[in-house]
C-alpha cells in the first residue's frame, strides 16, 4: 500500500514554531469574545488571551533560532497517522448504528492496514477475535450499555 | 507514637477484603499491561481510568497506584529485555540492563531489579509517612497566593528538566490554555467549545491522556517495535545475583532511593529525572565508570531503585498539598478530583483513613509486586513475545470502548482521535507532551487561586511577594528559570563555536 509509506521531512524547530503560533493565534482570536476584565476582576478572556499571546511568543522564538543554526529534519509517518485516525473514527461512527462486534470488527481491519507484514488471513483473524474478545468482556464480563450487534 | 497510631488507622482501612482485591487486581493489570512492549505506565493508567470511575474513590486510587508501579516495573523488564523503553525512566534501565541481558545475565538483572524497586519503594513509603504530617500542617497556612506561586514552581521546574526548557514551557502553555475549555467557573461563561455541548464540561481528562499517551505512541510505534530478538528461558537458578552482584548493587540501592526520594518530593520533578540523576551519580563515583553501558549492575540497581522511590513520595505534595509531584501524579491527581475528593493539607485530618488507608495498601503492593515478579517472570516473558502488529489493533479498539465508556458517548473518541494526531506532531517535532498534562490538569486550579488572590488584593500584584512563603516559593522559581536561560545560553554558545570550528576545518 503506498499509503503506508507516505512520509514527510520537515526542520522540526521551525514547523514546531510555526504550529504553536497557529494555535496560539487561533485561540486569541476566537478568545477575544470573552470578556478581558481587569487584574481586579478578571474577566473569562483574560488568562486565555494572555496564554495566547504567550505560546505565540514562545512559537516566535523557536521558528526564528531555528534559522540561525543547522537544520535537522524529522520524518513524518502521515500513512500510519492516517490509517489509525481512520480505524478509530469509523469503529466511532459505527458503534451506535452497527454494534460493538461489528465496530471492533472494522476497526482492527482498518488499523491491522498501517503493518507492513501483515497478510488478509492474518488480518481477518485478528479482526474476529478482538471483535469477540471486546464484546465478551465488555458487553457479557462488564454489562456495558451499547448494542452488540445492528439494530 | 503518633506514626504506630496512624498506621493502625490504615491497617484497618486498608486490611478490608475490597482494598486488597482492588491492589491485587491493579498490581497483576498494571505489571502485564506495563510489559507489553511500547506501553508505558502512563498509557496503562489512562487505559485503566475509565474503569475505576466504577468504583469507590479509596479503592480507586489503591487500584491506580498498584497499576502505577506494576505498569513501571514491567515496563522495566521490556526495557531490560528488548530495548524498548517503555518511558524515559525505563529508558535508564536500558542503558546497563540490556547489556547485561545480552551477556546472558537477564536474569540476574530483572531480579536485581526487583529488589531495587522494593527497596526504592519502601524507603520512599518511610519518608512519606514521616513528613506528609509536616507538609500538611505547613500547608495550612497556604492562602491562594502561596497556592498559585507553588504550583508555578511546580511548572517552571517540569520544564528545568526536559530536554528543551523552552520546548517544555510551550507544553505547559498549551495544556493551561486546553483546560480553559469549558465552562469558567468564576463567570460561569462557555468558553472554546465551538458549539459542541460535549465539551461544556470541559476536554475529558481520560480522551487526553489517551490520546496522548495512548494514540500517539501506537502511531510512532508502528513498524518499528520488533519483539522477535528474544529467546530466553529462564529458571530460578540464573536468576540469584552472585554475592559480588549482591556488594556492587546494595550501596547502589541506597544511593538511589535517597536521590528518588529527594527529587519525588519537588513538585514536578518525578521518576524520570530521580533515575537519570541516581544513573549519573552512580557513573560518577565508580571505580571504573567505563563499565558503564556495558552491563554494569550498578547501573541498573540505582536508577530503578530512584524512580521507585520518587514514585512514592511524588504522593508527598499529591496528597497533602494537592498539588501533583510528577505527571503520574497529575493524573491520580485529576482521578481523585473526578471521584469528588480534592487532595490538600485537611486530607490527613478529616479523612484520616483514607490517607492512612492508602498509605499501608501501598506497602501491601509493593510486597505483592515481589510476589508476583519473582515467580511469575516467565509468564510476563512471554507476553513479551507477542508481535506489536497483533497488539497495537487490540489496543486501539480497547482505548475507544474505554474512553466511549466514561459518558457514553461517541464524541470522546472522536476526542481521542484529534488529540492523538496532535499528540503524535508534537511528539515527532521533538515536542515532550508530558508537561502539557500537567499544564491541563492545574490549569483550573492555578486560575481559580490567580483569580482569588488578586480579587483578594484588588488586582495589586504585590500581594505575591508581600507574603513571605509566596515570596520564598517565587525567589526558588525565579532562580530556576535564571537556571534554565543560563544552561541553554551555554548549551548554545558551545554547539555554536563547535559548529564553527568544523566549519573551519
Amino acid at each position: 500500500m503506498a499509503t503506508r509509506n507516505l512520509r514527510l521531512k520537515v526542520n522540526h524547530e521551525l514547523f514546531g514554531g510555526l504550529l504553536l503560533i497557529g494555535i496560539g493565534a487561533f485561540a486569541y482570536y476566537h478568545g477575544q469574545q470573552y470578556a478581558f476584565g481587569s487584574l481586579a476582576r478578571m474577566g473569562s478572556g483574560f488568562l486565555p488571551q494572555v496564554l495566547s499571546v504567550v505560546l505565540c511568543a514562545i512559537g516566535c522564538i523557536l521558528a526564528v533560532t531555528s534559522q540561525l543554526k543547522p537544520s535537522s529534519t524529522v520524518q513524518l509517518q502521515w500513512g500510519q497517522l492516517l490509517i489509525v485516525a481512520t480505524s478509530m473514527a469509523l469503529f466511532a461512527l459505527l458503534l451506535r448504528p452497527a454494534g460493538l462486534f461489528t465496530a471492533a470488527f472494522v476497526g482492527v481491519v482498518i488499523s491491522s492496514w498501517a503493518d507492513r507484514e501483515i497478510t488478509w488471513p492474518g488480518r481477518i483473524m485478528l479482526a474476529l477475535v478482538v471483535a469477540a474478545l471486546a464484546s465478551l468482556i465488555f458487553i457479557v464480563g462488564l454489562g456495558m450499555n451499547m448494542p452488540l450487534w445492528w439494530g | 507514637m503518633d506514626v504506630i497510631a496512624n498506621l493502625s488507622i490504615g491497617l484497618q482501612a486498608a486490611l478490608t477484603p475490597t482494598m486488597l482485591w482492588y491492589c491485587f487486581i491493579g498490581v497483576l493489570l498494571g505489571t502485564f499491561i506495563g510489559v507489553l512492549p511500547g506501553i508505558g505506565p502512563l498509557a496503562a493508567i489512562s487505559l485503566l481510568l475509565p474503569i475505576t470511575y466504577y468504583i469507590g474513590p479509596d479503592v480507586a486510587i489503591v487500584m491506580l497506584a498498584g497499576v502505577y508501579y506494576g505498569a513501571q516495573y514491567g515496563g522495566s523488564t521490556a526495557a531490560i529485555l528488548l530495548r524498548l523503553p517503555g518511558t524515559a525512566s525505563s529508558a535508564v534501565a536500558c542503558i546497563d540492563g540490556n547489556p547485561m541481558a545480552r551477556n546472558g545475565r537477564a536474569g540476574v538483572a530483572l531480579f536485581i531489579t526487583t529488589i531495587a524497586s522494593f527497596a526504592g519503594a519502601i524507603t520512599g513509603l518511610i519518608i512519606l509517612i514521616f513528613f506528609s504530617p509536616y507538609i500538611a500542617k505547613l500547608g495550612l497556612k497556604f492562602g491562594s497566593a502561596e497556592y498559585f506561586a507553588l504550583m508555578l514552581l511546580g511548572l517552571v521546574a517540569a520544564c528545568t528538566f526536559s530536554d528543551s526548557p523552552l520546548k517544555g514551557g510551550a507544553m505547559v502553555v498549551l495544556g493551561l490554555l486546553l483546560s480553559m475549555i469549558g465552562t469558567d467557573v468564576n463567570t460561569g461563561v462557555i468558553r472554546y467549545t465551538f458549539g459542541f455541548s460535549e465539551l461544556s464540561s470541559g476536554l475529558s481528562l481520560v480522551a487526553l491522556a489517551m490520546g496522548i499517551f495512548g494514540v500517539a505512541d501506537i502511531i510512532r510505534n508502528i513498524n518499528t517495535i520488533d519483539t522477535s530478538g528474544l529467546s530466553e528461558r529462564f529458571t530460578m537458578r540464573s536468576m540469584l545475583p552472585s554475592r559480588e552482584d549482591w556488594r556492587l548493587s546494595l550501596p547502589s540501592m541506597a544511593r538511589g532511593s535517597a536521590i528518588g526520594s529527594f527529587f519525588g518530593t519537588l513538585p514536578g520533578t518525578g521518576a524520570s529525572i530521580s533515575s537519570f540523576m541516581a544513573y549519573a551519580t552512580e557513573k560518577k563515583i565508580a571505580k571504573q565508570p567505563e563499565r558503564f553501558g556495558n552491563g554494569a549492575i550498578e547501573g541498573v540497581a540505582a536508577p530503578e531503585a530512584a524512580n521507585n522511590a520518587s514514585a512514592q513520595t511524588a504522593f508527598v505534595p499529591t496528597l497533602t498539598l494537592g498539588i501533583p509531584g510528577d505527571i503520574t501524579m497529575a493524573l491520580i491527581l485529576g482521578a481523585l478530583i473526578i471521584h469528588g475528593i480534592t487532595p490538600g493539607p485537611q486530607l490527613i485530618t478529616t479523612q484520616p483513613e483514607l490517607f492512612w488507608g492508602l498509605i499501608v495498601s501501598f506497602i501491601i503492593g509493593n510486597i505483592l509486586l515481589v510476589l508476583f515478579n519473582i515467580p511469575m517472570i516467565g509468564v510476563w516473558i512471554s507476553l513479551l513475545k507477542i508481535p506489536y502488529r497483533l497488539l497495537y489493533p487490540t489496543i486501539l479498539i480497547f482505548i475507544s470502548v474505554g474512553v466511549f465508556s466514561v459518558s457514553n458517548s461517541t464524541f470522546d473518541i472522536y476526542t481521542v482521535v484529534g488529540i492523538g494526531v496532535l499528540g503524535y506532531l508534537l511528539t515527532m517535532l521533538r515536542f515532550d507532551p508530558a508537561p502539557l498534562l500537567l499544564g491541563f490538569i492545574l490549569g483550573p486550579l492555578m486560575e481559580e487561586h490567580f483569580r482569588r488572590a488578586m480579587l483578594l488584593s484588588r488586582g495589586n500584584l504585590e500581594t505575591f511577594i508581600e507574603r513571605p512563603i509566596s515570596l520564598t516559593i517565587l525567589i526558588i522559581t525565579g532562580l530556576a528559570v535564571c537556571f534554565i536561560i543560563a544552561s541553554s545560553v551555554r548549551r548554545r554558545l558551545q554547539a555554536y563555536k563547535t559548529a564553527k570550528e568544523s566549519h573551519v576545518t
